[in-house]
């Protein structure tokens, strides 16, 4: 047995070993997402389906009487048994269709789908997304740095109370005081990000400033602070010691020799703010009345439209858990020892 | 898709209701609309976009009358289309696209004037034959609001006599016609009218684009029949689901009106009087419903000593921050045939404890089911828990998600809560306290009061009706299962820079005619 097994194993080690050493880190992450996203889009059917109520309560509202809500019901074929609607949406899914919004099809009659629906949402969330994380990632690392080159100093001490209190509040709070502050007292900015139909985002980029500073006080001080902490840690060991009793200059002791060095954990860190985002973008956009995917999803929650909350959950898993992956083979690349770690 | 042959939907029947019956019969009709209105204003500035920020429902919402049921489908409806009578702000109707309802001698068969003049969005001309396929459109619908409207309605019988009148005949005598149009889902819509992701109106604005649960743009009508109407050039209605953002908005100048301030909202505004706080004070009620033929309810003892708990002005006071005015048990009040002459219900203990020993219940305990699905629900019942208290009586209130509140167990519990805009009496009588009533919310099956009813509706000598209907009510006084404590307001926000608009019992925004709204 073992005798005929060990040529069968050399086989299959040989080309494996040939392989580039990412590859194989990469197919194991990608198949680990697949089976994630597997398990959220359970999660995702299960979650709908307890909320109380369904689209045709939620459509009818107040209106409701048997009779509609299991005309309704009938229309939209929501009396078929949990595992095949679960999987009619799984296979469509699968195969690139997003499905077709309930509470649309139950006002217009024929079917909306979904995917012509959240384009337009999709770009705002994502123009809302990028201006956060352009601004997070060089902010972050310019406030960890100068902390940390200052720690124990009033500057340090400014900086970590102000980011330990900006971390304390959720969005929805920092949302509304920025609201009141900037738009209301001072009446700097609009309070409210309203998009006139018919124009973009870019028609008045004024109305990004609010959610985006609220985006960044809830990601910026964790950043800020993880920043700081990997600096200090680098600053502190032998090997810069070493550079500045050689005589380097100080900015060039932090620039070249720590921060590089310290690099590593800070992508980790923000990557996972830049996920956080995606989350908080929903809060943030509900409570700016921003029209982006976050927005909708809250609307179709209420609107208990299954299949739209299915689906843009999903698109939302994906961005989350494909950043995951590609945090995690940025840090890779960035730090060479990981590299051969099996 | 369809709603259900029954799916009539509740907020339809009521606001159909609503607008219909509203004070005045035919005699007291006014002219057109901008007679009545040049006298109030100053002289109106031209031009500009107004903008609207409404709850919004959605992917649900939509331009065709049929669908319609959010109130921003209402606002829409009403901006693109004219309804045959309108209800104005002070609840009295004016003639739009009708001009005059004579009915012959029995009042059972009636001709409509239309007016005269007036053209689609598309250049045709109106006329009668719009106004038979809207009313057969609507009868065809399973899910128009207005289908009970239409019922008494002898469609096949109907008749064109020339482009601008038709003759509609009755299943049975109606003594007063033209309220029964004011509803919105009754809007006129174009003879063989299909698409309404484009549609055609006779309204003071056009549509130009639509998201659903996003916005919307309507232009101004040139040719619109109201002469020199609208005022302004654009009008953008906004979703703004969250409550402090569409207030935001406001404040902020991002729009010029809002729909559905909360009380704490009007109140802090009210005060601080940096926006306009429109307070319609009508007949919209959140009642509490004692179903008579279930335990204890089913002893008419004990409806009386409930009633006799509530203290109506604290519950105003607590549950509406002051807002509204106290009722008495009866719906309506400020309509044709609100029975003014019965007297107050206060609240007393004493009497309702000795009511209620008689009945074998001097120590009562009942689950009262709430929600937060109507502003001042919960507060109402709570308040109402206290107050029980004094007499013996242990409510326990329920409080059940709002989504699901009317979806669930209504229409089946004892003792729960419900709400009705402003809706005239008959109507109301017909659609909660008869033995076809689609809403009998309190479980009242009495086939003597049917037949008053019957007579009440049918009684053109408007001294005997009034007698009737006066009956009608003493009886749901004396012994009817709604607990009414009270009328709610419609409380809405402008922008100092609107102008042309005022409160309106009837609904929200001075009832959404926007053509009188002005941009200073």
């Amino acid at each position: 047995m073992t005798e005929v097994a060990a040529p069968d194993l050399a086989v299959v080690d040989a080309p494996r070993r040939r392989r580039h050493p990412l590859a194989g880190f990469l197919v194991r992450r990608a198949a680990a997402a697949v089976a994630t996203l597997f398990v959220v889009s359970i999660l995702l059917f299960a979650g709908t389906n307890v909320l109380p109520g369904d689209v045709a309560s939620a459509v009818l509202g107040r209106d409701s009487t048997p009779a509609g809500l299991a005309e309704i019901r009938k229309e939209l074929h929501l009396n078929r048994p949990a595992a095949e609607r679960y999987w009619d949406w799984l296979s469509g899914f699968v195969r690139g269709d997003l499905g077709s919004s309930v509470a649309g099809q139950a006002v217009s009659g024929e079917p909306t789908p979904i995917s012509g629906l959240i384009g337009e949402r999709a770009k705002n969330t994502a123009v809302l997304a990028l201006c956060t994380v352009l601004l997070l990632v060089p902010l972050s690392i310019a406030f960890g740095v100068y902390s940390a080159t200052r720690a124990g100093r009033p500057v340090d001490h400014a900086i970590t109370t102000l980011s330990l209190g900006a971390i304390s509040l959720p969005e929805f709070v920092t949302g509304t005081l920025l609201i009141l502050l900037v738009a209301q007292w001072l009446g700097w900015l609009p309070g409210v990000s309203l998009i006139s139909i018919g124009d973009t985002v870019f028609t008045h980029p004024s109305i990004l400033v609010l959610p985006v500073l609220t985006l960044l006080a809830a990601s910026l001080a964790q950043t800020i602070r993880m920043v700081r902490a990997g600096m200090l840690e680098v600053l502190r060991s032998e090997y810069i010691e070493w550079a500045r009793l050689s005589g380097h200059r100080e900015r060039d002791v932090v620039l070249r020799y720590a921060l590089r060095n310290a690099l590593g954990p800070t992508v980790q860190v923000i990557a996972l703010n830049v996920q956080w985002l995606v989350g908080g973008i929903v809060v943030t956009e509900y409570v700016f009345g921003y029209p982006g995917l976050g927005q909708a999803l809250v609307q179709a929650v209420s609107a208990r439209d299954v299949p739209y909350v299915l689906s843009v959950g999903m698109l939302i898993a994906i961005v989350y858990i494909s950043l995951n992956v590609l945090a995690d083979l940025l840090v890779v690349l960035l730090v060479p020892k990981l590299r051969t770690a099996q | 898709m369809a709603r259900g042959s029954e799916g009539l939907t509740r907020r339809h029947l009521l606001e159909r209701a609503a607008a219909a019956g509203i004070v005045v019969g035919s005699s007291g009709l006014l002219g057109a609309g901008e007679r009545a209105f040049a006298a109030s204003l100053a002289t109106p500035k031209r031009g500009g976009r107004l903008r609207v920020g409404m709850v919004g429902g959605g992917q649900s919402e939509t331009l065709d009358p049929n669908l319609a049921v959010s109130t921003i489908d209402t606002c829409r409806v009403l901006t693109l289309y004219d309804l045959l009578v309108h209800s104005k702000p002070d609840l009295r109707l004016e003639m739009r696209l009708a001009t005059a309802f004579e009915p012959n001698k029995s009042a059972n068969n009636w001709t409509i004037k239309l007016r005269k003049g007036v053209v689609w969005h598309d250049g045709k001309p109106f006329g009668a034959d719009d106004v038979m396929y809207t009313l057969r459109r609507i009868a065809a619908s399973k899910t128009n609001g207005a289908l009970p409207a239409v019922q008494p309605f002898d469609l096949k019988a109907m008749r064109k006599v020339n482009p601008h009148e038709l003759e509609l005949p009755l299943h049975y005598p109606i003594a007063d016609l033209a309220p029964s149009f004011v509803f919105y889902p009754l809007v006129i819509v174009q003879d063989g009218a299909k698409n309404f992701k484009q549609p055609v109106g006779t309204g003071a604005f056009m549509a130009d684009k639509f998201k659903p649960g996003q916005g919307s743009l309507f232009k101004r009508n040139p040719h619109y029949w109201m002469h020199g109407l609208p005022y302004v050039d654009e009008v953008e209605i906004q979703s703004i689901p969250d409550p402090q953002a569409r207030l935001d908005a406001l404040v902020s100048g991002q729009v010029d009106a809002v729909e559905q301030l909360s009380y704490a909202q009007a109140k802090q505004h009210l005060a601080q009087k940096d926006i306009r706080v429109l307070v319609g004070n009508g007949p919209q009620i959140v009642p509490i419903t004692m179903s008579a033929d279930l335990k204890p309810f089913d002893d008419v003892r004990v409806r009386q000593a409930f009633r006799l708990i509530a203290d109506r002005p604290a519950l105003i006071k607590g549950a509406q921050f002051g807002f509204g005015q106290i009722g008495n048990d009866l719906a309506g009040k400020g309509l044709k045939w609100y029975a003014s002459d019965i007297p107050q219900r206060h609240q007393d203990i004493d009497k309702a404890k000795f009511l209620l020993k008689q009945a074998g219940h001097e120590k009562l305990n009942v689950t009262l089911y709430s929600s937060t699905a109507i502003a001042g629900m919960l507060e109402s019942a709570t308040i109402f828990a206290q107050q029980a208290k004094k007499a013996g009586v242990n409510v326990q209130v329920n409080n059940g998600p709002p989504d699901t509140y009317f979806a669930s167990k209504y229409l089946k519990w004892a003792f729960g809560q419900t709400n009705w805009p402003a809706i005239p009496i008959p109507n109301w009588i017909n659609e909660s306290l008869t033995q076809k009533a689609f809403y009998n919310e309190t479980h009242w099956h009495e086939p003597s009061f049917d037949k008053l009813v019957l007579k009440a509706q049918g009684e053109q000598g408007e001294a005997k009706a009034k007698e009737l209907w006066h009956e009608v009510q003493k009886t749901l006084w004396d012994k009817g299962g709604y607990l009414i404590w009270g009328f709610t307001p419609f409380l809405d926000g402008v922008s100092k820079k609107l102008n042309g608009v005022q409160p309106s019992g009837f609904f929200a925004l001075g009832n959404f005619d926007f053509q009188h709204f002005w941009l200073s």
